[in-house]
């Protein structure tokens, strides 16, 4: 009764095949793959935050691959240019014109490993075309591929002389999440398993470019009803009044909820999003979002400010 | 500067200046001049600063206005404490205030000085419509705390009108139990004002030409009677007060008499029939507790005194309710040698007239009575008229009545009647009190007056004692039949009767009167005279004996610090019923849940509890399944066309749980 019209069916069962396809490369990890993969639904961007060798790079590597997606990892470092990332133009002698030789941001699927060691200069010329999904160079405007979508990483640890992304930045992702250790049944399988990269290899793409443009069209008729609304409402205003946070969440933070939870929604396979949709997204949409008040006796961690305020708000 | 979240908006102050007019309305004819101006004016500007948008007025302009109001006060009344200083100073404050609203924290202020003002209403007056206006007065105030209260969220007036009735109906309960059982104690707690009793009339322990005649003139209740039985008969109807023995030719006094006991002597001795009846008197500041004539007993804790009043232990501050017993025929036995000196004192200066005519009577008559009966007869027979509003009255007030205004109030035929006796060679003394009344079918009571006081005279002669003797009926026998009507009286005229009217629309006004005066009888008895031995007999008749007033007060504190308690958490566990019936089946569907152990976290959705449910109850998943997809469909779900599917979500819920195979 609340599932989906019969012609999704087929689209659930293709989005669970890719979920477990990625899981089959990514031990153990299918909530963060579920939420990587409702971000990139959801038109957004991904941050993620965790140590070296947690599985971050294997991640954005086999959501493209499972998505037939171009794919380009940029290792960011402080000597790190604008134009490495955008492209530069270069003149040909032979045409006598300035040629544009588009960088690597110019792909379907950007990782952008260690975003923090790069300078703020280099470091906003890939927000920006996070957020404008365009270019500008030498004074032309070119329109990046369609999906769009950017997966950095941020090392949480070992900050001396790094550039750690301001809270304005911050915003500019979706969500944020951590991958972490895997569980011991998954770590035993990965060290008597295959090699990762070659399984990488083996992956075959499910599902072109198209259709993921068509499913992110249908997030947004994902239905969500005035009661559901009120709920949001209700945990936006309480972020706002709680003397606990330094600051209440933004509209855009609200929205981000909001689109986050359709995602989600649509991924389980409904046409309505649930209370439970918004609980599960919240952590990983609002936890780099929100900012514990200094002026507390002990301020609160990010997962504390997170359970606070799934637990202050009341659902009917 | 208040934020916008906080600031007053106009609304509010429109409410608020409504509820404040209405509470200071009453309080303008008691106020001087000058603060009735203020406080019209500055709601009157403040209707203008509401309508158009000016600034308010600058906070240094309000500040000098404020010290110049107040200064105002102090050089009015010559102090900022008392009643009608400390009212007048709250008005001033309170009309200031609204020029100064601002943000809500102003407003609630305000709400609350309206409130203290509401009650500083009954300081002067505690009538039934006053306490109806005040009524309505608080209802507005607590609709206008409401709109402050909501400023955010535009609702109609009537539903911060309903919100405050729901809010002052639920205060009911505890308003009566605080009145009923709140600890009365016998005179104030804390000093009241020193002018908390002026302005109470009554009868005075002197008596000087227009004393009474003046009296004559209120309206106002003196006190009402209950007769267990049928009442006297006019003539009989005298209520006795202050007894008068010595006087300086032109006013009377008391003098120095001295001697009470706590109960009648053995010589005053019943010649007739015993009348037992109950009297609610009006606070009037002195001692003396009114009866009929003669009293004997009295349920009340008082002094007997020799010339037979009941005098209470303090003045009469309060209405209070006591029993008495009167004897309508008597004898009071031998008089003492030193009240009969007393009795026959007379002022330094009697003139040779005034002497010459008692001794007249004296030669012609054989005995004391028969004295009385001429003093009498000449009263009757000379042209003496009866009048409110005598003539002054010259330097020998007797000599001048007797022989040459000859009109006057009872006061001046006692007076003359008493001189003439004790001239004569008998003892004799004036009397003064009510005479008459005014029986209230309605409510089966008599009401006395203050237009009933009269005075009228006693001698003593050997075979009955002390024996009431009124010369103003021999002057105007109507008066003794018919009560005095206020209204009608002109300077030196006649005095005007109120005479039993035949009209219909005369009689209805009456009958509507008499109406009035029952309710207004019962207010007092039950509300107004709730005093300290009404509330112990109600408690001794509730099974509470000899309660103190400070055990009182900690079981009254002890009672609503458990009610309080109890309602808190009450409202802390309870979730309030929602009007939606999807989100009533479901809470219903809830609590059931909570009954078989799975209880709902404040903010779990209905999977993750479904869940829950069936891990706990596997034997409830059928149901339970259904129950919660319909829900979801129901509430998060597109809307859905008719009521078919909340009907059969209500219907699920009331099966459940039911253990199926």
């Amino acid at each position: 009764m609340t599932g989906q019209p019969p012609q999704n069916k087929t689209m659930t069962a293709l989005l669970d095949t890719l979920i477990e396809r990625m899981g089959n490369v990514i031990l153990g990890k299918e909530h963060q793959l579920r939420l990587a993969l409702t971000c990139l639904l959801a038109r957004g961007h991904l941050l993620i935050e965790d140590l070296p060798g947690v599985g971050k790079t294997t991640l954005a590597h086999s959501l493209a691959a499972v998505l037939g997606l171009h794919y380009q990892r940029i290792q960011f470092t402080s000597d790190l240019l604008p134009a490495d990332i955008l492209g530069v133009a270069i003149y040909n002698r032979d045409t006598g014109e300035f040629q544009f030789h588009p960088g690597p941001v110019f792909s379907h699927i950007v990782l952008a490993d260690e975003i923090n060691r790069a300078t703020p200069k280099t470091q906003s010329a890939l927000l920006e075309a996070m957020e404008e999904h365009q270019i500008t160079i030498e004074g032309e405007t070119r329109v990046l591929p369609q999906p769009f979508f950017v997966i950095a990483t941020q090392n949480p640890l070992h900050q001396i002389g790094t550039f750690p992304l301001p809270e304005s930045q911050l915003d500019r992702f979706l969500m944020r999440i951590e991958l972490g250790y895997p569980d011991a049944d998954a770590e035993r399988e990965l060290l008597r398993g295959a090699d990762r990269r070659t399984l990488l290899a083996g992956i075959e793409p499910l599902m072109s470019a198209g259709q993921l443009q068509e499913l992110q069209q249908q997030v947004d008729g994902v239905h969500a009803a005035d009661a559901l609304l009120d709920y949001l409402q209700a945990l936006l205003e309480f972020s706002r009044q709680s003397p606990r946070f330094e600051n209440g969440l933004s509209p855009r933070a609200g929205l981000a909820l909001l689109h986050s939870a359709k995602a989600w929604a649509l991924l389980a396979g409904r046409d309505l999003v649930l209370p439970e949709d918004l609980q599960t997204v919240l952590p990983a949409v609002v936890g780099h979002r929100l900012q514990a008040a200094e002026d507390q006796a002990r301020p609160l961690s990010g997962d504390e400010q997170v359970r606070l305020l799934l637990e202050s708000v009341p659902l009917p | 500067m208040p934020g916008p979240g906080n600031a007053l908006n106009r609304r509010s102050q429109t409410w608020l200046l409504a509820a404040v007019g209405l509470l200071v309305l009453p309080h303008l004819p008691r106020l001087p001049w000058w603060i009735t101006l203020l406080a019209v004016g500055v709601g009157l500007f403040k209707l203008v600063l509401l309508r158009q948008s000016y600034h308010q007025p600058p906070r240094l302009l309000l500040a000098l206005l404020t010290v110049a109001a107040s200064a105002g006060v102090f050089f009015s009344y010559g102090t900022l404490l008392g009643k009608q200083a400390g009212v007048a100073l709250l008005i001033v404050m309170l009309s200031l205030k609204l020029l100064e609203l601002r943000a809500v924290r102003d407003g609630r202020l305000l709400v609350y000085l309206g409130y203290f003002l509401v009650v500083t209403n009954f300081l002067f007056t505690q009538t039934i419509p006053i306490a109806l206006y005040m009524f309505v007065a608080t209802l507005v105030i607590t609709a206008a705390l409401s709109v402050i209260t909501h400023s955010s969220r535009e609702r109609p007036a009537g539903s911060h009108l309903r919100l405050a009735t729901v809010l002052l109906a639920q205060a009911l309960p505890i308003m009566l139990v605080l009145f009923v059982f709140f600890p009365r104690v016998a005179g104030p707690l804390w000093g009241l004002p020193r002018d908390a009793y002026a302005g109470m009339t009554g009868l005075s322990d002197s008596m000087t030409p227009g004393a009474i005649s003046s009296l004559a003139q209120s309206e106002a209740t003196a006190f009402r009677v209950e007769f267990f039985g049928p009442a006297p008969e006019p003539a009989l109807r005298y209520w006795r007060g202050p007894v008068l023995w010595h006087t300086d030719g032109r006013s009377w006094s008391p003098g120095r008499i001295g001697s009470y006991s706590r109960q009648r002597p053995e010589a005053v001795q019943n010649r007739g029939q015993a009348l037992h009846y109950a009297i609610t008197l009006e606070g009037h500041d002195k001692p003396w507790l009114l009866a009929l004539d003669l009293p004997v007993e009295i349920s009340q804790r008082a002094l007997y005194t020799v010339d037979f009043q009941w005098l209470s232990y303090r003045p009469v501050r309060e209405r209070i309710r006591y029993e008495a017993t009167s004897w309508l025929h008597y004898h009071t036995g031998p008089l003492d040698p030193r009240l009969r000196k007393a009795a026959l004192q007379l002022p330094e200066h009697v003139s040779p007239r005034v002497q010459a005519l008692a001794h007249d009577w004296r030669t012609r008559a054989d005995s004391d009575r028969a004295v009385v009966q001429e003093a009498l007869d000449y009263f009757h027979t000379q042209p003496f008229v009866y009048t409110l509003q005598p003539p002054l009255l010259g330097e020998d007030p007797v000599d001048d009545f007797l022989f040459g205004t000859q009109r006057g109030f009872c006061e001046h035929y006692a007076a003359a009647f008493v001189v003439l006796m004790r001239s004569a060679g008998i003892p004799a003394r004036v009397v003064t009190g009510y005479q008459g009344g005014e029986y209230n079918p309605v409510g089966d009571y008599w009401l006395i007056r203050q237009a009933d006081a009269h005075a009228w005279a006693e001698v003593w002669l050997p075979d009955t004692g002390w024996q009431r003797v009124d010369p103003t009926a021999a002057v105007a026998p109507e008066r003794i039949e018919h009560a005095l009507d206020p209204d009608l009286q002109a300077a030196g005229a006649p005095a005007r009767f109120r005479l039993t009217e035949t009209g219909l629309l005369v009689r209805s006004w009456r009958q509507l009167q008499f109406a009035v005066d029952s309710v207004n009888n019962h207010w007092n008895q039950w509300v107004l005279s709730y005093g300290p031995q009404r509330q112990l007999e109600l408690l001794a008749a509730l099974g509470f004996k000899q309660a103190s007033w400070r055990e009182m007060a900690l079981t009254l504190l002890l009672l609503t610090g458990a009610c309080l308690l109890g309602v808190a958490l009450w409202m802390l566990v309870r979730t309030p019923a929602p009007s939606d019936p999807v989100l009533q089946a479901w809470q219903r569907f809830c609590s059931r849940l909570e009954r078989l152990g799975v209880r709902r976290a404040p903010s779990e959705g209905p999977r993750d509890l479904a869940r829950r449910a069936m891990a706990a109850h596997p034997e409830f998943a059928s149901q339970v399944g259904p129950i919660t997809e319909l829900y979801i469909t129901l509430r998060y779900g597109r809307p859905l066309q008719g009521s078919h599917e909340i009907q059969q979500l209500q219907q699920l819920v009331r099966r459940f749980p039911q253990r199926t195979g």
